[in-house]
């Protein structure tokens, strides 16, 4: 075949182009540090990179909603552990005063001690976490009770999504807690402020009957709340064990993604220098094979 | 008998001759450098003899004819593989300028911003009455709208320079059909006169020509008087004797807008080529434009269309909040009805942007802690809307991505294997019409020998003439 001076220029040309290119290739992989940053390094990784991302993304939003459920179920616990308390001291209270020991006066004093514990019972029925009332159900503008016992949220259950295809209800049934259902009204049982109220209208008219229907209700209302209480535990726990799930998922999902997404370091160094040596060698023999011509050794 | 002036002149005739080898070398080492040149050739014949007293003497030499190398089979290869590099070229540049939109290192591509308004709700679903929350869902809302509306934009944009570039591809056309058509008459003009071929206005004719098929392919020959008939896409006659035909674009009533290409030719009617372009640059700036793109555009208007739709179709059951807290029906997005403006068009509600309790959280009204609606919006992105109950919003998107990036991968190794293919007939026709600077410097030693001993047969004339003078 004839070789052209021309053949022999544009040969060296594409060489040495060629070698720059795949060098400055193996460069942008160095300095970014990632095997895949444009559509073209890996058409089908990056469509796997944006559904790793969406499912961490999606870990993250459940492992907030955890820590959000959480922070609501503590209030919540804490204000039942308030109530179990208050209760607890009342029906102390009410057992003590059943007998016939007490006076009148002692009674007086201890209706007042009663009175107070009604108004914290109320005060503890209004518990808010971040602003919002948690014994209102979907009210949760609205406060759990009024000053004299009446519920006033609603029955609305609150459930936040901790998993994929999971939701757990988050919130405790105000109505539940506080008033007695229908059957359990005809039962004579009362809500958790009528009971107290009523307790203090024992106190006051020294009516034994009716401090014994407020001692019989007190431990109907412990009992409630104890009950309430182990339920919050139960979602607690199925928290944890939720979250510890995500959180392996999460690490899992970050090392396939690293996996796709990061440059081998080894590799890409190794790439770098090889590319370069080649760059080098290219401009080395192109430089010798430009030279000789006749015209130079002519004379 | 001939006189010894026959003799001079044998020796001049080669003096002659040999000087136009050497002007032809150095013609050669002139155009070394020169783009589309093919090396010529002059080739020395012997002139018809004389007979006399039965010995036929020979009459000398000339120049019988200067041609150039050229091989026309190679030189349609390179015609059909300009055709395809141009081709190649574009449609990978015009691919690349797509993939910015859609990369994964454009962290504000449409699929993040899907994720982010969807993490705003979740946000939102653990407190559905805190008005910070609102207005993150809200302001969320607006930057998938002003994405998507974005995506739309640059898409339309990308469009619009590839029409640019067919425009001024065209005009390139355009004046290389003409100076194709005044050089056939220039040819014409030369080789009627003469018999041999007027081989550097060829060169020039055949560099053009490589240029057109660079734009799109075509078909041509050349009659026997030198002049190069040229057929463009749908037989269109582009040049013909020393008329070309004009070319120029139009904007389409029909594809929003979009370039169509019209030839008027030699005869003066004028057709629209544009279905029937096929191959160089133009070929492949259609095929993105009137394929990819298009597709594209399409894609992301069905995606908007139905995340709008099926998102104010939830929203819709929903109530808002404190004054809205009876209100129920509204929509959170603008609905628009034309899938073919869901994107450009996308946009909240008005009644969202005027008031953040309008946005749809409850279930039932007056309850500001209810969060079921946000819940059943959260489940939209589960929801298989696309593709005939296939595709998720996500998974059709990725499917778009994953299909673009394809397509952009193709067409690297397209370009590649058309640039091997290229450089190869390149190669070959470089081979046969290249020059090389040592076969130069060889052939003027040549002809330079063959000068010298020219001069010295005038000299031994000289001599004998001298002799004969001097006889007495």
């Amino acid at each position: 075949m004839r070789v052209s001076d021309n053949m022999r220029f544009s040969q060296i040309n594409d060489h040495i182009s060629k070698a720059k290119r795949e060098n400055l290739d193996a460069l942008e992989k160095l300095s970014s540090q990632k095997r895949v940053s444009n559509l073209h390094d890996d058409p089908i990784g990056v469509t796997k990179i944006l559904q790793h991302r969406s499912r961490l993304g999606e870990l993250e939003n459940f492992q907030k909603n955890i820590t959000f459920s959480r922070g609501f179920l503590d209030t919540t616990e804490s204000a039942i552990a308030g109530l179990q308390e208050k209760l607890a001291r009342a029906h102390e209270l009410s057992i003590g005063m059943a007998s016939d020991t007490a006076g009148p006066e002692m009674k007086q004093i201890t209706e007042k001690e009663i009175a107070e514990i009604t108004g914290e019972v109320v005060q503890l029925a209004n518990t808010k976490f971040n602003d919002r009332y948690v014994f209102s159900g979907f009210r949760s503008r609205a406060p759990a009770l009024s000053q004299d016992g009446k519920y006033l949220g609603d029955d609305g259950e609150i459930y936040l999504q901790i998993e994929s295809d999971s939701f757990k209800k988050i919130n405790l049934s105000g109505r539940d807690l506080f008033e007695p259902s229908p059957d359990e009204k005809q039962k004579g049982f009362r809500g958790m402020v009528d009971t107290l109220q009523e307790l203090s209208r024992g106190l006051q008219n020294n009516n034994k009957s009716q401090i014994y229907d407020a001692v019989k209700n007190l431990q109907f209302h412990l009992d409630r709340s104890a009950s309430f209480q182990s339920s919050v535990g139960a979602i607690s726990t199925t928290l944890d064990q939720t979250e510890k799930r995500l959180e392996e998922e999460k690490i899992r999902e970050s090392s396939t993604l690293s996996n796709l997404e990061d440059a081998d370091m080894f590799k890409i160094s190794s790439d770098y220098k090889r590319t370069e040596s080649i760059l080098q060698s290219t401009l080395m023999a192109s430089s010798k094979l430009l030279q000789p011509s006749l015209f130079t050794v002519m004379n | 008998m001939t006189s010894i002036f026959h003799t001079l002149n044998l020796g001049t005739q080669a003096l002659f001759a040999n000087r136009q080898g050497l002007d032809t070398a150095a013609h050669n080492i002139a155009n070394a450098q020169t783009e589309g040149y093919s090396r010529q050739t002059a080739h020395l014949g012997q002139r018809a003899p004389t007979g006399f007293q039965g010995v036929f003497m020979g009459n000398g030499v000339y120049t019988q004819d200067i041609s150039r190398s050229h091989d026309r089979f190679i030189e349609k290869q390179l015609n059909q593989s300009n055709a395809s590099l141009g081709a190649s070229t574009t449609r990978d540049e015009a691919l690349r300028s797509l993939e910015g939109i859609y990369s994964p290192d454009q962290s504000a591509s449409l699929y993040d911003e899907m994720s982010n308004f969807f993490s705003s709700l979740h946000a939102l679903s653990n407190s559905p009455e805190d008005l910070p929350s609102r207005v993150a869902v809200i302001e969320q809302g607006k930057t998938l709208s002003s994405t998507f509306r974005r995506v739309d934009e640059n898409l339309r944009s990308t469009r619009s320079m590839i029409d640019e570039n067919i425009d001024s591809s065209v005009h390139e056309v355009n004046s290389l059909l003409d100076r194709i058509a005044s050089l056939n008459g220039k040819i014409k003009g030369m080789e009627f006169a003469d018999e041999s071929q007027a081989n550097d206005l060829r060169d020039q004719q055949d560099r053009m020509l490589r240029q057109v098929s660079e734009v799109f392919h075509v078909s041509y020959y050349s009659d026997a008087s030198g002049m190069m008939t040229i057929r463009g896409p749908n037989e269109t006659l582009l040049v013909e004797g020393s008329r070309a035909a004009s070319m120029h674009v139009q904007r389409s009533a029909l594809t929003e807008g979009a370039y169509q290409i019209i030839a008027t030719d030699s005869g003066g009617s004028a057709h629209d080529i544009t279905d029937s372009i096929h191959g160089g640059k133009i070929g492949g700036y259609l095929e993105v434009r009137d394929q990819v793109i298009t597709g594209l555009i399409q894609d992301n208007n069905q995606l908007a269309k139905t995340l709008t739709d099926r998102f104010n179709e939830v929203h819709r059951s929903g109530y808002g909040i404190n004054n809205m807290g009876a209100q129920t029906g509204l929509n959170f997005f603008k609905s628009v009805d034309d899938v073919d403006f869901s994107a450009r068009n996308m946009d909240l509600d008005d009644a969202i942007i005027a008031s953040t309790d309008a946005l749809s959280t409850a279930s039932s009204p007056l309850a500001s802690g209810d969060n079921v609606n946000i819940t059943r919006m959260l489940g939209i992105q589960k929801e298989k809307l696309l593709n005939e109950g296939k595709s998720t919003l996500d998974g059709f998107y990725t499917n778009t991505v994953g299909a673009l990036g394809t397509q952009i991968v193709k067409a690297g190794h397209l370009l590649e294997s058309d640039q091997v293919i290229h450089s190869d007939v390149m190669a070959r026709k470089e081979s046969i019409t290249g020059v090389s600077l040592d076969e130069e410097a060889t052939n003027m030693m040549r002809w330079q020998t063959s000068f010298t001993a020219a001069s010295k047969v005038i000299k031994t004339v000289d001599e004998m003439l001298d002799t004969i003078l001097h006889l007495k």
